[in-house]
């Protein structure tokens, strides 16, 4: 090659001569011979351009005029110089874009190269990986700008596909609060994802993550048996499922729930292990308070069915003849069913109220009625277990007067009051219930109504027995007086006071 | 006439609902036995039982008030005192080392209960 033809500044292995190279070496060239390799080699320069490039381009020392473009099948030709190059390939937007590297490659009369959007041949966008160098002359002037460039639409939209489903995965695993890890089994080395530092109540990067440090947090409790099953996945070949405790530097406990896998090499030693965890704590204490409502129905509804079945025989026992307890037995287990109303109808935390409680019984058995007076506090609440037999007391109260009593004569008068008060030492509260029956036509003194003796033994020994509560019943002249006091939690209480 | 199995027998009743405590003392007291109770809280059945020389089987309710028996369980376990549980929550419930106390499932078979103790106490 003569010294002073036109060089390529630079990356000349890449691009070495163009057509007008050629025609310029053949003026200092002599004879056909040399004539003919020339062609010789333009046939090659082509035949190797043509198959490396999708496209190759030829500017003007400034970029204002295109001299040719060959674009096979993946952006038009320009077969005649044009000025419009860049309307015709390059998409508004991307235009300043390639304008500014353009133009610092002029500035430094050095490589252009730039990965950009083209118009392709059906009009449709694609993108371009370009790449163009100055061909100078002996002085140092820049002649023309020789490009290649490939189509890189599929890498690109694949890259881009590859980002999204990244980005799709990432946020999954954030948005899921998934701890991961990668365990080189050989070496040790191991990878935690940000949220498995949390997870093991780490700060993110607060240790080297290790095996070790992992099972570091594991519950004592917990530890040999999660290590044991670890180790048997990894001999099984099997996924390794399971639920352990943590717990954090706060002495708070965690459960997490683990899926791993290992991977083996052919000699089937283990070499890797990747999973994924997850805090199941609050599913776990979801599942413990479920345990306890589900034993504790049990539980109630099997004493119900034994309070049915002792209410059956002692109403048996006071009955005169079947027609008598079938009357009475039917009473008592509708009271029994309203009360099961109230209670199922509450929500948690939820209470039946004293006034709620006393209006049903009173309405249930006598209807309305304006010989009845009530007075207390509204939105007293009961203890769930008080509420039963409270009601049951209340009934017979009740049903005794309107069968002998205030409800069931027309002089009579019944007045229900009620308080909440502290006392006692430990200065808890107790509601204290005055029934006062007025106005009756008392049988002789000393002979007690019939059919009141369930109802005593109710207040005078159920309620103190059960309840913890402070009962009198007295058959005045004019009615029957009963009070009962009973003890209620301090967490009504206040539950009460801030509802 | 109810067989007298439980005659001179001091039997511990321990019940938080009064109906079934009530139902419990007639039967025992039926069958001839002295009834002790009933109570239907932990720290009155424990209270009992410190107190009394005496008690020679018992009927225990697992559940007092929401409360856990098992306290009262061990000190009768103890005192070498035979005694069944009644409950009504299932077997999982009760630790393991009350497996050999006999359990009856609410609602309870009281008649069945008076023939389990009686046989329990026989020869003591």
């Amino acid at each position: 090659m003569p010294e002073k033809g036109p060089q390529v500044n630079e990356h000349s292995d890449a691009v070495r001569v163009d057509t007008q190279m050629l025609a310029s070496q053949a003026e200092v060239l002599q004879g056909a011979d040399a004539m003919a390799r020339l062609r010789a080699s333009e046939e090659r320069f082509r035949a190797f351009v043509t198959a490396s490039f999708d496209v190759v381009y030829c500017m003007s020392p400034d970029w204002s005029e295109m001299r040719f473009l060959r674009g096979k099948d993946f952006i038009a030709d320009t077969m005649t110089p044009s000025r419009r190059w860049l309307a015709k390939y390059i998409p508004s937007e991307d235009q300043p874009q390639v304008l500014d590297a353009v133009g610092r490659a002029i500035a430094t009369k050095s490589v252009f190269e730039l990965e950009h959007r083209v118009i392709r041949v059906d009009g449709t966008l694609g993108w371009a990986h370009s790449r163009a160098v100055p061909m100078m002359s002996g002085d140092g002037a820049v002649l023309e700008w020789f490009g290649a460039a490939r189509d890189v639409t599929e890498q690109k939209l694949a890259e881009h596909e590859l980002r999204k489903s990244e980005e799709r995965l990432r946020s999954a695993v954030e948005v899921g609060r998934l701890g991961l890890w990668d365990w080189n089994v050989a070496t040790g080395e191991v990878y935690w994802s940000d949220e498995h530092f949390r997870l093991e109540g780490y700060g993110v990067g607060e240790v080297n993550p290790s095996y070790e440090a992992w099972t570091a947090r594991l519950h004592p409790e917990d530890r040999a048996a999660t290590e044991a099953a670890l180790r048997r996945a990894m001999e099984a070949g099997e996924e390794y499922v399971r639920e352990f405790r943590v717990v954090h530097p706060d002495g708070s406990v965690r459960y997490l729930y683990g899926r791993g896998r290992f991977f083996y090499d052919a000699a089937g030693q283990p070499i890797r292990m990747t999973g994924a965890m997850l805090d199941v704590t609050e599913r776990r204490e979801w599942e413990e308070r479920q345990k306890v409502l589900v034993a504790e129905l049990q539980h109630r509804t099997r004493n119900l069915l034994g309070v049915v079945r002792s209410m059956a025989d002692k109403t048996a026992r006071a009955s005169t003849d079947l027609s008598d307890f079938r009357a009475r037995y039917r009473d008592r287990l509708d009271t029994l069913s309203r009360v099961q109303g109230l209670l199922s109808r509450l929500k948690e935390q939820d209470r039946v109220t004293f006034d709620d409680l006393i209006r049903s019984e009173l309405s249930a058995v006598a209807g309305v009625s304006e010989r009845v007076e009530l007075a207390g506090p509204t939105g007293v609440r009961l203890r769930s277990s008080t509420v039963q037999t409270l009601a049951m007391a209340l009934h017979e109260l009740a049903t005794n007067a309107l069968k002998y009593g205030a409800l069931g004569q027309p002089s009579g008068r019944l007045a229900v009051t009620w308080s909440l008060e502290r006392h006692g030492a430990e200065d808890k509260p107790w509601l204290h219930i005055d029934w006062r029956e007025s106005g009756v036509d008392m049988p002789p003194s000393g002979v007690e109504p019939a059919g009141t003796g369930q109802g005593r033994e109710l207040i005078e020994q159920a309620l103190p027995y059960q309840l913890s509560a402070k009962t009198s019943y007295n058959l005045a002249p004019d009615g029957v007086c009963c009070t009962i006091s009973i003890p209620v939690s301090l967490t009504t209480l206040e539950l009460d006071e801030h509802a | 006439m109810p067989e007298r199995s439980l005659r001179d027998r001091h039997i511990l009743v321990v019940e938080d609902e009064y109906m079934l405590a009530d139902e419990l003392r007639c039967a025992l007291g039926d069958a001839g036995g002295t009834v002790l109770g009933p109570v239907g809280t932990v720290p009155d059945a424990l209270a009992l039982i410190r107190r009394e020389g005496r008690i020679e089987g018992a009927v225990l309710d697992v559940n007092l008030r929401g409360e856990m028996a098992f306290p009262v369980a061990d000190l009768l376990v103890e005192r070498g005192v035979p005694f069944v549980f009644t409950t009504g929550y299932d077997e999982s419930i009760i630790p393991e080392r009350f497996s050999h106390i006999l359990r009856c499932e609410k609602p309870i078979a009281v008649d069945g209960i008076v023939g389990v103790l009686g046989r329990m106490v026989v020869g003591r």
